[in-house]
C-alpha cells in the first residue's frame, strides 16, 4: 500500500551524529556505544526536542540489526496505572537480551506516574538491573523522586535554538523539493519556539496548502492550528453569555476528550492575546490558577472550569 | 386493572389521608363563605384525586373533570369550566369542578390558561377543586385564591395494608415480606404499588418485587429544587434529605438548574458555592471522612437558595447533560482516542502529544491524494477518516481505492505474457500470497494492541 510518512518520522535521525543542535549530548551518548554499556538514563526537556529520537538513535547504534527485539518504548501517561506498565516491564525483562548485554526500556513521560507508581518502578528497575537499562524521559525532572534520580545519569534537553531547527528545515525543504522562502524559514523557526515536531508538522502543513512557503502562509497554517475553540469559549463568556461558553465546554470536555489540564494550559495561553484591560487579565490569571489548583487536588474538572466561565461572563 | 377495581366507593376506603377528610368536608359544607377554589397539592399516588371523586360521590355532587391531557387555553377554560362555574344548580344537582393538575397549566399551549382560571375562580358559582404535585408550580396569584390542603406521601405500612386486603380478595399468592416490598419501593404511591402488584400476576415469589418498581424519584428532585430556587433560605436543605440522590450527583443536578433560575450576581455567587460545595467532595473521597458530606450538602443547597431568589414561576428543571453528554458521546471519545493512539504508535509519543498532529493532518485530508496517503500511513479506516473530515472523507476514500488499482493493474500487465511459463506465474502467485500473509499478521498483531488499549481503559 502506498503511503506518505509524516515528516517528523519520516526525517527522524537514525543516527546519533544526524541529530543537530545536541553535540554535548550526543558526545556523551556515544561514549556509551563505544564502552557497549551504559547506566540507567533520565532525559528531562519539553516536548520536540530530540527525547525520544536520541533514544532510538542510541538503541539502534548499540544493538544494531537486533535494536527492536531489544528496545521497547512504553508511555507512562497513556498507560494508566502502574500495574500495565509494570507488567509490561517485567514481560520484556524476562527474557535475555539477543546478541549484547542488556535490553533498553524507554519510558515516555515519566513525570505521569503518581510517586507511589515511581516508587514502585524504582523497585523494579534494581531488580531487572542485570538485564535491562531504563531511558526515562520527562518533561521535569523536579517530578521525578529522588531515589530514582540519583540511580540515573542526567540528560537536559532544552529547546532546540533557531539554527537547529532552521538546518532541519531546510534539509526537508530540499528533499521535498520545496520552494521554501527566506521569510518562510523565519516564520516556521519563530512559532515552533524550539520544538522541533512542531516546526516540521508547520512545514507539511503548509506544503499541503501553497506551493511556496512564505511567511504569511506559515502564519495562516499555525494559526489554523491553534485549537480556535478555547479561545472562542473565553470570549463568549466575556461577552456575558455563561450559558453558551458553558456548552462548548462540555463538548471540548466530554467530546473531544480534552482534559481539564489542557484547557486550563490553553486559557491560560490566550489569556495575553485577549482584548481586555491589563488588570483585567491579572484578575483573569489569578481565577485560573485557583481552577488549575482545585483541578490538582482532584476536584471535578467540568464543574470548576465552569465556575470559572461564569468568572468571566459575570464578574 | 387493580387500580380500578379497588378504586374507593366511600371515605372509609381512603386510606392515610383521613385526617384531611374533615377539613375538606368543612370546606365544601360552609363553601361560599370562604376560599371558592380548593388547592390539594401532594405527591403522585398520594390519593389527590381519589379524595375529590369520593367527595363527590358521597355528598351527591356532578363531577366535571378537565385534565391535563384536556386542551387549557383560555378559550377552551371559558367554555367547559366557565359554563360550569357560572351557572347555578337548577334543579337541585349541584356540580364540583376538578381542575386535575393545575400545576401542568402554563406555557404556549395552555396561553392565557393561568390568567382565565384565576378569573373563573373568583367568579365561580361552583366549588372548584385544584391538584397539583408541586405547589411551586402553581402561580402565586392562583395559590392566593384558593384554599391550601397539604397531602402526604402515604406511609409504606398503609400502601402495605391496601395491598394485603387487595391480595386476599383476589387470592394472590404471596408473601407478606414482598408486598412490604412493593410498598416500601413505591415511595408512597398507591397507584404505583397497586400497578405493580398487578403486573406480577397471581403467584408471586421472593424476589419477585425487583423485577418492579425501579421509578425515579424525578418529581421529587424537581420539588426541591423549586422550593431551592424560589426561596432565601439556609433550611431548604432539609427539602434534600429525603432525595435518594449521592451529593455528587445531587451537585449535577443543582448545576444543571442554576443556570435557568439565577441570572448575573445571583448566579456567580451560586456557581461559587457550587464549586466549593465540589471541593468539599473531594476531600471527603480523599481523606476517606465522609462526614464532610455534609459541608458539601449545606453549601449546594442552603448556600444556593440563600445566594439568590427567582420570583419565576416555571423552570423548565432537566437532569444533568453531563450524564446524557457523557454516554452519547462515548463512541466519539473511542474513536478519537483510537485515532490518538495510531498516531501515537507511528510517531512515537503520548496520545497528548498525538493530538498536536491532528491540525496537520486535517490540513492534508483537503488534499485527496495527499490526505489518502497520510491516511494509509497511520492506517486509519473511514470512520476514522471521517471522524477527522467529515465533508472530504468519501474523496479520500476514493483516492485510496484508486492507489490500491494501480500496483493491480501492473501486475496484470506483467502477469499476461508469461502465462505460459507456469513457474513464473507461481513464483508470482506465492510472492503474492506470502505478501498477503505478512499483512494478515500485520493487521492481527494491530488488532490484539488496539483491544489491548481499549482494553486498559
Amino acid at each position: 500500500m502506498e503511503f506518505e510518512k509524516p515528516w517528523t518520522e519520516k526525517y527522524r535521525p537514525q543516527k546519533l551524529d544526524d541529530i543537530v543542535g545536541r553535540d554535548p549530548i550526543v558526545r556523551r551518548l556515544k561514549s556509551y556505544i563505544d564502552k557497549k554499556s551504559m547506566p540507567h538514563l533520565l532525559f528531562a526537556g519539553p516536548p520536540g526536542v530530540g527525547k525520544t529520537t536520541a533514544a532510538i538513535a542510541l538503541a539502534k547504534e548499540i544493538f544494531g540489526e537486533y535494536w527492536k527485539q531489544n528496545f521497547q518504548e512504553t508511555n507512562a501517561s497513556d498507560e494508566r496505572g502502574i500495574n500495565v506498565v509494570r507488567e509490561k516491564i517485567k514481560d520484556f525483562a524476562r527474557t535475555k537480551p539477543i546478541g549484547g548485554e542488556f535490553k533498553i526500556i524507554f519510558l515516555d513521560e515519566s513525570d505521569a506516574l503518581t510517586s507511589d507508581a515511581q516508587n514502585a518502578l524504582r523497585r523494579t528497575m534494581e531488580v531487572y538491573t542485570s538485564t535491562c537499562r531504563f531511558i526515562l524521559s520527562c518533561n521535569y525532572s523536579s517530578r521525578i523522586i529522588d531515589p530514582i534520580q540519583s540511580r540515573c545519569a542526567i540528560f537536559r534537553f532544552g529547546p532546540l535554538t533557531n539554527d537547529a531547527i532552521k538546518i532541519m528545515i531546510k534539509k526537508i525543504a530540499h528533499e521535498e523539493k520545496i520552494d521554501l522562502k527566506e521569510d518562510g524559514l523565519e516564520a516556521i523557526a519563530y512559532v515552533s519556539e524550539g520544538d522541533m515536531r512542531k516546526a516540521i508538522n508547520a512545514l507539511q502543513a503548509s506544503s499541503g496548502i501553497g506551493d511556496s512557503i512564505t511567511e504569511s502562509l506559515v502564519y495562516q497554517v499555525s494559526s489554523r492550528a491553534k485549537p480556535e475553540e478555547i479561545k472562542n469559549m473565553m470570549k463568549i463568556a466575556l461577552s456575558g453569555d455563561f450559558i453558551s461558553s458553558r456548552r462548548v465546554l462540555q463538548s471540548l470536555l466530554l467530546e473531544q476528550g480534552l482534559s481539564g489540564e489542557d484547557i486550563i494550559m490553553q486559557m491560560h495561553r490566550e489569556t495575553f492575546n485577549l482584548e481586555v484591560s491589563d488588570k483585567e487579565k491579572v484578575r483573569i490569571v489569578d481565577m485560573i490558577g485557583e481552577a488549575d489548583f482545585r483541578l490538582v487536588q482532584g476536584a471535578n474538572e467540568f464543574i470548576q472550569l465552569e465556575y470559572l466561565l461564569a468568572n468571566l461572563s459575570i464578574g | 386493572m387493580l387500580v380500578e377495581k379497588y378504586f374507593p366507593k366511600n371515605f372509609s376506603e381512603i386510606k392515610g389521608q383521613q385526617a384531611l377528610v374533615k377539613d375538606i368536608l368543612a370546606w365544601i359544607n360552609t363553601w361560599g363563605s370562604e376560599k371558592k377554589a380548593l388547592l390539594i397539592y401532594g405527591p403522585p399516588g398520594s390519593g389527590k384525586t381519589t379524595m375529590v371523586k369520593v367527595l363527590a360521590k358521597e355528598l351527591g355532587y356532578d363531577l366535571i373533570e378537565l385534565n391535563a391531557s384536556d386542551k387549557r387555553d383560555q378559550t377552551a377554560l371559558n367554555r367547559i369550566v366557565g359554563n360550569a362555574a357560572s351557572s347555578k344548580t337548577l334543579f337541585g344537582y349541584k356540580k364540583i369542578i376538578l381542575l386535575d393538575e393545575a400545576d401542568n397549566i402554563h406555557g404556549k399551549e395552555d396561553f392565557g390558561g393561568a390568567k382565565a382560571l384565576l378569573e373563573i375562580i373568583k367568579n365561580t358559582q361552583n366549588p372548584i377543586i385544584l391538584t397539583a404535585n408541586s405547589y411551586w408550580e402553581v402561580s402565586q396569584a392562583i395559590r392566593e385564591n384558593c384554599k391550601l390542603v397539604q397531602f402526604k406521601r402515604l406511609q409504606s405500612r398503609t400502601v402495605f395494608a391496601r395491598l394485603k386486603e387487595i391480595a386476599v380478595a383476589e387470592g394472590i399468592n404471596v408473601d407478606e415480606k414482598v408486598l412490604l416490598k412493593i410498598a416500601e419501593q413505591s415511595g408512597g404511591d398507591m397507584r404505583a404499588a397497586i400497578n405493580d402488584l398487578d403486573s406480577l400476576g397471581k403467584n408471586i415469589a421472593m424476589g419477585d418485587e425487583k423485577l418492579v418498581g425501579s421509578r425515579d424519584t424525578e418529581a421529587s428532585i424537581f420539588e426541591a429544587l423549586s422550593k431551592l430556587y424560589t426561596s432565601n433560605t439556609i433550611d431548604v436543605r432539609k427539602e434534600f434529605f429525603n432525595i435518594d440522590k449521592k451529593p455528587d450527583e445531587l451537585l449535577l443536578w443543582i448545576d444543571e438548574n442554576t443556570p435557568k433560575a439565577y441570572k448575573g450576581k445571583d448566579l456567580l455567587n451560586s456557581m461559587n458555592f457550587i464549586s466549593k460545595s465540589d471541593i468539599y467532595l473531594k476531600r471527603a473521597l480523599n481523606t476517606r471522612n465522609y462526614s464532610m458530606w455534609k459541608y458539601a450538602s449545606d453549601l449546594m443547597t442552603g448556600g444556593v437558595s440563600v445566594a439568590g431568589i427567582t420570583d419565576s414561576r416555571y423552570i423548565p428543571f432537566s437532569p444533568p447533560k453531563y450524564f446524557q453528554v457523557l454516554g452519547s458521546s462515548k463512541k466519539a471519545r473511542v474513536t478519537n482516542n483510537v485515532i490518538l493512539d495510531k498516531i501515537g504508535k507511528k510517531c512515537h509519543c503520548s496520545r497528548k502529544i498525538a493530538r498536536s498532529y491532528l491540525p496537520m493532518i486535517a490540513i492534508l485530508f483537503l488534499n485527496p491524494r495527499k490526505g489518502a496517503l497520510i491516511a494509509n500511513f497511520f492506517e486509519f479506516d473511514m470512520e476514522e477518516i471521517k471522524f477527522i473530515d467529515e465533508k472530504n472523507y468519501r474523496k479520500i476514500e476514493h483516492e485510496r481505492e484508486e492507489l490500491l488499482k494501480i500496483p493491480e493493474k501492473k501486475e496484470k500487465i506483467k502477469v499476461v505474457p508469461v502465462t505460459i511459463d507456469k513457474k513464473v506465474e507461481s513464483k508470482v502467485e506465492i510472492i503474492k500470497k506470502e505478501k498477503e500473509s505478512q499483512k494478515e499478521s500485520e493487521k492481527e498483531e494491530q488488532q490484539k494492541n488496539r483491544q489491548k488499549t481499549l482494553f486498559d481503559f
